[in-house]
Parts: C-alpha cells; structure tokens; sequence
C-alpha cells in the first residue's frame, strides 16, 4: 500500500529524532519509503559519477548508476564530460553493455540506432525505406543527465534543474576534500578496475558506518588489526579495550556532508604492512603541503586516517586511499564499487603500493572489507521483521558533546568513537524525505570559517 | 627456434597432482589451513586480477599500474590471511560456514622442467552462509604444481573469477 | 523533483499517445500496472491454452497458465474440450503436476479430493469424515472457465463470461489466420514437445516484437542471417509490396514475395514442399494469401501468442509478473504433410528459433535489457518512439484490418497498444470499439469463395 503524500511526511517526521539519536528500524528496509528516496534523495541529490582520470581522452566512457537509473558518462571531444540515460530512445534497450572503453557511437543491440559521444542520434537503419526520411533524429539524441559538473576532478551528475550548484551543495565539505584533491600540485586519480560486490544491506548502513563508525573497528576488525596492524596510531585497539579522544575528531553539519579524522598526519597508513615508502613521501612533502594547504590541514589531516562521506552514497577514505560508492537496488541490496585513490605527484611505486595495499585491506577479498558485510547485512535483515520492524535502533552516543573547534569547519565532537556524524546523517536524510522540492531542503554550513581564520589555518 | 611439442606427462604424475588438487579442496573444506599452507611452495604465488566487461573492439589502453587484484599473495601474505582467520575475531566465520569445493576439468600438462607440471582446473565452492543464503562461485585456475621429494607442491596458482559483481559479502575463503 | 506514482491514479491513457506514436516506458516494470493488466487483459480476453492436437483423445489432458492462474485443459468422453482452474477447492492445493497425460480422475495430492476429467467433485479420502449437509459435491468441483472455444485446432479459453464470441474476438484477422491454420486440407498439429524458458523481460516485448518488428531483424539477427546465408545480410525489403495489418490488437506483418521465412528456415526441401502445394493453397486462399504465405512474416494473437508462418515457430509469452515471462514454444505443421517434411520443418525451427537457435538467442538479451533498465526512476519517466511509418495508412480491396504500407513500421505496435489501452481503460467489455469495424462479414466462409480476395 502506497502511503499518501501527508501521511509519508507525518511518517518520516516521525522516523528519525536527530536531537535523540533514533531511527526507526523501518528506514531500512521499506519498500515505500526506499521508493521515496530514489524521488527525494538519488533524484534529486548531485551523486558522484566518475574520477575524469577514469576516461581522459575524447570517446573514452564509463558506464554507472544514479540511484537504479543506468547512465554513461562520456568525455567529448572539446575535453568536457556529458552524461546520458543509458537507454535507447526507440525501445529502450540498453545501449552500451561493456563496463568502460572507448567508442566512437553507441550503437544499440535490437534495431541498430546508433548514438554519438555527445548523445545524439546519428544514425538510424533504414532511415528512408522505413521512415521515409521523417524522423526528426533531433528528437530523439539519448536523454542527458540534466546538470553535470566537476569539482577538481571527482564528476558529479544532478536530475534536478532547481538543485543548489555543485560547489555549494558540497559546501564546507570541500575544505576536507582538497586534503586529497589538492594537497600536492598535481591532483588526484583512481586505479585499476572497479571492485564490484553485491551486499544484502540498505544503502544508508555502509554510508552510517564509515561517515561515524569508529566505534566498531576495534571490535569488528580485531582479527584484521591483530594480524596486519603496523603501528598503533589511530587511537584504538584490538577488542575496544581503549579509546583516546583527543587524537581525532568527528565532523559534520556540512549540507549533510561529513568527515571523521585522525589528527597524526600518519595514521591513514596504519594497517599497510610496510609503510616506510609511504611515509617517506609524505615527508618529503610535507611542507609543500602545508604551504598549499595550511598548518592544519598540511600537518594533521593530510596521511591522517580520514573518512570523508559526500551525502547520500560517496565515501573516500584518503590515507587508507580508498574510494567507494554505494548503489540502491532496492531497500534491502546495495552493489558496492571501491577503487584505488593515489596523489599524480606520487611515485609510481608508491602508488603501485597504494594499489596492493587497498586490494589487501579494502578490496573484494580486504582483509577489513570481509568484517563489514555480513554485520551490514545482518542489521538489514533484523529489521525486516514483524516485530523488529517496530522497534528503533539508537545513534545516540556523546549525545551534546560538540562544538566548534579552532581551524576547523563544522559542528564537532571529539574523537572517531562518537555518533554524532551519523546523527547529521539521518538528519539530512530527513531533511531531503521531507521535502517537496529543493528550495524547501535547508542550507547549513555550521561554524563556516572566516575569510581571516581560513587565511590563518 | 622451433619448440618440440612436450610428451604428456606420466599417468603415475597425473594421478599425483589430480590428487593434490582434491586433497587441497578437502583440507580447505575442513578448514586445515595449516595443512593447506604446507601444501604450497616457499615461492609461491597466489593471484586473482580484477577485471571488467569491455567490447571486443575496445581500443582504451590498459592500466599502467595493472587492473588491481583480489588476490596477490606470497607465502608470507597467505599466512597473514590465515592467521587472521585463526584468530578467534573473524566474527562472519563463527558458527562456521558450510562449504564445499569441487574441482573438475583437471589439466596436467608438461612443461620444459622434469619436476614442474602446469595444471588447469575449475572450482566450484559452495558457501551455505546464515540461514538460507547460499552462493555459488566458479573460477578457472591455471596452476604450477612441482615435486620436492615425495610430495606435489603449488608453486603458482592464477584464477579468473566468473563473477563480474561478487555476489558475496565476503571472500573469507581460498580458490 | 517530484514524480507522480503509479496506483494513484490509473488514467493508462497518459501512458501512451498512439497518434503522435509514443509510449511511456512505466507501463513495462511498474507493479501495479501489471497486476491491473492481470485483472482487465488476461482474466478478460480469449487466451490460447492448447492445440486441440495435443489432446486427440477421450481423458487427455495438459496444463498451463491463463495470465498467471494456473489450468488443466483436458478432453472430454464427449470429444468437447474444457477448461478448469488448476487448484483444490478444499485448501487451494494444485491438483495436478503434470504437464500433460491420460487419465480419468486428478486427485489432490493434500487430503485425496478426487475429481474427474470434467472437474467435477467425485469422491474423497475418508468421505465418511463428512456429515450429511457438509459438502455439496455439485459445488465444489474444479471451477471451470466462463466459455471455451476452438478455431481451427486453436483452443482458446476465457474466464470473461461477457465476453463475444471466440469468433468476433478474432474478427477479420481470422483471414489472416487461415494462411497458417488452413492453407492445405488436413489443417495442422503440434509435433513434439514445448520448449520453456525464463525470461527477465516484461510479456509485452515479445508480443510487439512479433507482432510488427520486422526493422530489428536486419540489426539484431545479422550474424544469424549472414551465418544462414553465406555470409549475406538480411535482403532488402520491398516497402511498396510489404504491409502491416492490425484487427482488434492482432497483428501480422508481412511481405508478398512468398518465399523470405521459407528461405529463413534454411530447409531446401521444406521450400520445395510449398511450392509444390501453392497453386492448390492459391485455390484454397485466393491467389493473395498463397503469395503472402511463406513471405518474410511475423504476427501476434492479442494478447498473448505469436508465430512464423512459414518458418513455423509458434509460441505464447507467459506473464510472470512485471519484469519476467515464461515462453514456451512449439513447432506447428500442417497434418498432411509427410513425415519427412515434418522432421525437416522441426530441425529448421530447432536451427533457428529453437532455444539455441541462430536467431533466438539474439532476442531475449534485449528485451531483458528494455525492461530492466527501464525500471530506473528517471528512465521509467522517458517516453519511447513509436512513430515509424505513421503516415503510411492505406485502404486495401483484398486485405482487412487497418493496413499500413511498408513492413519497417510501428503500424501493429500502436494496434497492439491501441488494444491494451482499450482493454485497461474499459470497464465494460461491449464498449470496447472494434478497431476497425468488421469488413468481411462472414470471414470463416472465405475458404469457400476462392478468388474473392484474389488480387
Ligand atoms: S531499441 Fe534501440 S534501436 Fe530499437
Ligand atoms: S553492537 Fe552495534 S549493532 Fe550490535
Ligand atoms: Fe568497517
Ligand atoms: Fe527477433
């Protein structure tokens, strides 16, 4: 039964309380309310699309989803990047079924329309004896996602014409974002093939568990910690049998947007059973750094284990250096695509290290990875019964414990074990569900920096 | 220069190492992880490269540091995943988890060394997770096996995996 | 952005304009269409159920689907055919799980309710069980269909008992139908089994596919064609002398050349068989349908089957919710042909649209891909092209229907839809328009006037 519009907003005011820390356990697995996110969240949200180092040269194309729309996204010819519904506007078929590549047209497997890089409708078979030379083929290009923009490498794609422009929808966020995209002077990129996993669990638990998760990792990840762990940085151990507070911080009220960072400047690389070259590039480029970047960010965050999460499904990790996005296909299943994340200026070396290190940890087979899904599964499926479906779970750890904090944007609480992130997360998530359009999804940039302390930092 | 086509190895050899692949199986099965690793070399290794769907005409150059991999072990590495295993916090693999390798199309090929053969194989693992949830992954694997004294060991073992989204939460299991 | 969901308001009309020549891509993944589409299509219409050749003799039986309600189509003493729900009136059990046989009785395999061939409740496990007054055997029998009918071998069946008559729903596409069901003395059987197979496609595909696309061969079945001769493509089609024609949703495709689908079946023999036969067709059909007969061709019974003539795939798209069909296939021959033209046609379907067959296994993979990347939220919103051919109707002396010119055309897509359309929107089956009003009167006696219809 599909709810009415009054009633689903009464429903979702009523399934989340941020100020609390409560979510209902049915935001996990309604079908109802999965439907209205696809509307509300994924079509209305700027979602990541591509890294440009993923197709660099003219006709290069990446095939990936918004929400559960399938869509290629193409490098012109003019270097700029478009990105269209993959999906035949004769019958609707699935124009490209290849992964990624390089094509000069897109030409569709059941009548043979064929499509060029810039979507539009280049030829048609039989274009005279069949349609007599009357269709208008400008009609009927491929259909164009409406709004795409690039923020210093990562592509975003927008549905919705009326959405805040991509730099303020990422908001504060981007003070953390150029720890990776513009630490060094030669920007980012990601390696090697998408690691692709299919896991039985909402989208919204994987995006809770790295925006603000630190709690688990000493637990969840013990037996990984116990056998790879090189250097005792982060601040928590094996079997969550200590935390320290001071050593990173838990940031959010950033549009939705939120950050969780070690403070060490090296603790990203903590689980790398050698980091010695790693180290020694980040040495060596330190002060580079902080000249681009400032004393904050140069000395503490930048090689810090960070978790950056780009609402709703983006997470990047720079310093573990991974990359992931998170596909709904259905209130109950996600496909999880991770890649590799290097710095260009790092040496070849270095980043073939950053490769293997991330497939070891993080990968398919990652030695962490392996401890996140069957927990991510197993909370997904608890809440589909009669009886758990009723009942709410709690995100209500270190409960008004945050605050400003010198060189830093956003509302923050002390320490990575904290639930303060996941908190802003369901709020925003609310925010978006309860919204008819855009205009009525409010902007926040808690404790924005000022031009001056910017300077400063 | 011309290469002479290999004799087939022995029938003795193929019974050998036909063996060794089931025994391997068996112990996986049984989670004798100890008895595993003394069935590999000290050099061995041990892949599985990530991969993606591209049409046949696809004219984007390769990676230049490689596709990536879900796999690429030493000795030293394998023991590292198996200490991880053993070391009672792998939580997703207590209970234990019903598994069951079966290995078919078995290969044996000679090659230019009296003690090497290469061997090509096919393994379907069953792994009955919580409940009802049962996957199925196949994967083809092309093996170097060599004889130290009166034993068959794995020297180097590539596998391509038949899934271009793993249809697993987790991969806690060796092919 | 906010998208109006489906199931609010069921006004199908804004899913289609078959005048401009679109469709929305909803109505081929959305859930409540579908179930909608179950109610007002499937438990309304004429639907196919068997070949009457697959159940010659007294106590015969099959069983299949009507939409998704399961069936037992089963022979009578009486030599009539009737049509039962295929389920236990005591706990709803199925009765029976055979797909075909002989027998007397069907016995529930739960509590041993007995019924005959006729569905009618004869006795139980334990019947002492029951008090006097309990149980009225009369009505507790398997329920059987509102009506059930037969055209020339086809056995349909309906659960609509306001439906028309079996030969008003078939209306003047009955002449078209003739060239596959009676174009030598004898008419026609299945020979062999049914071949199954799953597919994650809406029904719908399938249905337009046969119905009218003749456009996609040329691309789609290339390797096929060129694999089947010599390393050619598809031939040039002749657009002045090829047509689409549309009765009440049914449709067939068609060229006049006689011999493209015969040629397609890559069975010399089976060539030679027809044209020996021709002249003798031509004075059953008239001179027209003997021509047409064995053309490049392709057609579709609204709602649910479709087949090629002169290659001699028949088929029906078992809907299985939105996104999923069951097809199941058979060879149709004519009666009277020797048994070694019979074998011959059956190796050539099995080469071509047999499950491994060169051209089969180039179709399923897009429809699989039209449905499920449609389902996408923005996708399902785009409107697909149907326009092809829009202004190419025609009026005709010898063929019925609406007639189009031009075999590349969309012509019988929009009559299919144009009946779905009809057929959702409708609640009343009599006030449904006749697209187009009958021309032929008595169609089922054109055997008899050999020549009216000639060219
Ligand atoms: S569906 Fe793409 S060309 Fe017809
Ligand atoms: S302890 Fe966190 S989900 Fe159980
Ligand atoms: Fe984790
Ligand atoms: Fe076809």
């Amino acid at each position: 039964m599909l709810l009415g519009e009054d009633e689903m907003n009464d429903n979702i005011a009523d399934l989340v309380d941020s100020r609390t820390g409560r979510q209902s356990r049915s935001i996990y697995a309604s079908e109802d309310i999965y439907r209205q996110e696809l509307e509300r969240i994924f079509g209305r949200c700027w979602l990541f699309l591509v890294h440009t180092s993923q197709i660099p040269k003219p006709g290069d194309y990446f095939r990936t989803f918004m929400g559960e729309d399938d869509v290629i996204v193409i490098r012109q010819k003019d270097g700029s990047i478009k990105a269209f519904l993959n999906s035949c506007t004769h019958r609707g078929n699935r124009i490209c079924r290849a992964d990624r590549g390089n094509a000069r047209a897109f030409t569709c497997n059941y009548h043979g329309w064929s499509f060029s890089p810039d979507g539009a409708l280049a030829g048609v078979p039989l274009e005279n004896e069949a349609y007599f030379g009357e269709l208008d083929r400008t009609k009927f290009g491929l259909i164009p996602v409406t709004k795409v923009a690039e923020y210093k490498g990562l592509v975003f794609g927008c549905w919705d014409a009326n959405s805040p422009s991509l730099d303020d929808y990422l908001g504060d966020a981007k003070f953390f974002l150029d720890v990776w995209l513009d630490a060094m002077p030669g920007g980012s990129a990601l390696l090697g093939e998408t690691q692709k996993m299919v896991l039985g669990t909402n989208w919204k638990l994987p995006v809770e568990n790295v925006c603000g998760d630190g709690y688990h990792l000493g637990w969840a990840h013990a037996g990984a910690m116990a056998a790879v762990q090189s250097m005792d940085l982060t601040g928590l151990s094996v079997g969550n049998s200590g935390v320290d507070l001071d050593g990173g911080l838990s940031v959010a009220g950033m549009n939705g947007h939120m950050v969780l960072s070690a403070l060490d400047g090296v603790s990203g690389y903590a689980f790398y059973p050698d980091p010695k070259p790693i180290l020694e590039y980040l040495e060596a480029n330190r002060q580079t750094v902080i000249d681009r970047l400032g004393e904050v960010r140069g000395r503490q965050v930048w090689g810090a284990q960070v978790n950056i999460t780009i609402f709703p499904n983006l997470q990047l990790l720079p310093g573990l250096n991974w990359f992931r996005v998170y596909h709904p296909k259905g209130p109950t299943q996600i496909e999880q695509w991770t890649w590799a994340m290097a710095e260009n200026d790092m040496p070849e070396a270095v980043k073939a290290q950053i490769l293997e290190n991330q497939c070891l940890t993080f990968g398919l087979a990652g030695l962490f990875d392996n401890d996140d899904g069957d927990n991510l599964t197993a909370c997904t499926e608890q809440s589909r019964g009669w009886r758990t479906a009723q009942m709410d779970v709690y995100t209500n750890m270190a409960l008004g414990r945050s605050g400003k904090r010198e060189g830093f944007p956003g509302d923050i609480a002390s320490g990575l074990v904290s639930e303060h992130n996941q908190r802003y997360f369901y709020r925003r998530w609310q925010e978006h569900m309860m919204a008819e359009t855009w205009a009525e999804v409010p902007t926040y940039n808690i404790n924005s920096l000022t031009d001056e302390e910017a300077e400063h930092a | 220069m011309l290469d002479r086509p290999l004799a087939p190895p022995p029938v003795e050899v193929i019974v050998a190492v036909t063996q060794a692949l089931h025994r391997e199986a068996r112990l996986l099965d049984n989670e004798d992880l100890d008895g595993w690793l003394a069935m590999l070399g000290k050099d061995v290794s041990y892949r599985l490269e990530l991969k993606s769907r591209r049409f046949r005409a696809d004219r984007s150059p390769p990676f230049p540091l490689g596709p990536g991999v879900i796999f690429n072990e030493d000795l030293g590495r394998l023991k590292m995943r198996v200490d991880r295993l053993k070391s009672g916090f792998v939580w997703a693999e207590d209970p234990p988890n019903y598994i069951r390798r079966a290995v078919s199309n078995v290969e044996v090929l000679a090659t230019r060394a009296d003690n090497e053969v290469r061997v090509h194989s096919v393994l379907g693992m069953h792994r009955n997770r919580i409940d009802g949830t049962t996957r199925l992954l196949t994967a083809g694997r092309t093996d170097l096996w060599r004889s130290e004294g009166s034993a068959w060991l794995l020297a180097a073992r590539e596998i391509v995996l038949d899934h271009s989204v793993l249809p697993d939460s987790n991969l806690n299991a060796f092919f | 952005m906010r998208f109006e969901r489906i199931g609010r308001e069921p006004d199908y009309s804004r899913y289609m304009d078959l005048k401009e020549g679109w469709l929305d891509r909803r109505i081929f993944s959305d859930a409540d269409i579908y179930e909608e589409e179950l109610y007002r299509i499937f438990a309304r219409s004429w639907l196919f159920v068997a070949h009457e050749s697959q159940i010659p003799n007294s106590g015969d039986f099959l069983t299949t689907h009507m939409g998704e309600d399961a069936v037992i189509v089963a022979r009578q003493p009486d030599g009539s055919i009737r049509v039962m729900l295929n389920s236990c009136p005591h706990r709803g059990n199925k009765v029976c799980f055979a797909d075909a046989g002989n027998t007397r009785r069907f016995v529930c395999n739960y509590h041993g309710w007995a019924f005959d061939t006729a569905g009618d409740l004869k006795g139980m496990h334990e019947e002492y069980c029951y008090d006097a007054g309990d149980i009225d055997f009369k009505n507790h029998g398997l329920k059987n269909v509102a009506k059930v009918g037969n055209y020339k071998g086809l056995v349909f069946a309906t659960f609509n008992s306001d439906a028309p008559s079996l030969e008003a729903w078939l209306g003047d596409f009955r002449w078209y139908l003739d060239m596959i069901l009676d174009n030598e003395e004898g008419g026609t059987e299945f020979i062999g089994g049914c071949i199954k197979s799953v597919i994650s496609a809406n029904w719908k595909f399938g249905v337009e596919n046969f119905i009218g696309d003749a456009y996609h061969a040329g691309w789609t079945h290339d390797s096929g064609t060129r694999s089947m001769n010599n390393g050619q493509p598809f031939p040039p089609i002749d657009m002045d002398n090829s047509y689409h024609a549309s009765v009440n949703g049914h449709g067939w495709e068609f060229g006049t050349e006689g011999v493209g689908d015969l040629f397609l079946l890559g069975r010399p023999k089976v060539m030679d068989y027809y044209n020996k036969i021709r002249p003798k067709m031509a004075e059953r059909l008239g001179e027209m349908r003997s021509k047409i007969f064995g053309s490049v061709a392709s057609a579709s019974i609204f709602p649910n089957v479709s087949f090629l003539p002169g290659i001699s795939t028949f088929r029906q798209w078992q809907p299985k919710g939105p996104m999923q069909f069951e097809l199941k296939t058979w060879v149709i021959v004519n009666k009277n042909m020797p048994d070694d033209i019979k074998e011959e046609v059956t190796k050539g379907v099995m080469q071509t649209f047999g499950p491994g067959g060169t051209f089969e296994m180039d179709d399923g993979e897009n429809w699989e891909n039209c449905t499920t990347v449609n389902r996408g939220v923005v996708t399902r919103h785009e409107r697909l092209h149907y326009r092809c051919g829009i202004g190419r109707q025609i009026e005709h002396d010898t063929l019925p229907g609406i007639v189009y010119r031009g075999q590349y055309n969309d012509a019988n897509q929009r009559g299919f839809y144009q009946r779905w359309l009809d057929m959702m929107t409708h609640d009343e089956f009599g006030k449904m328009p006749a697209r187009p009003e009958p021309q032929l009167g008595n169609v089922g006696e054109t055997r008899n006037l050999p020549g009216l219809f000639a060219l």
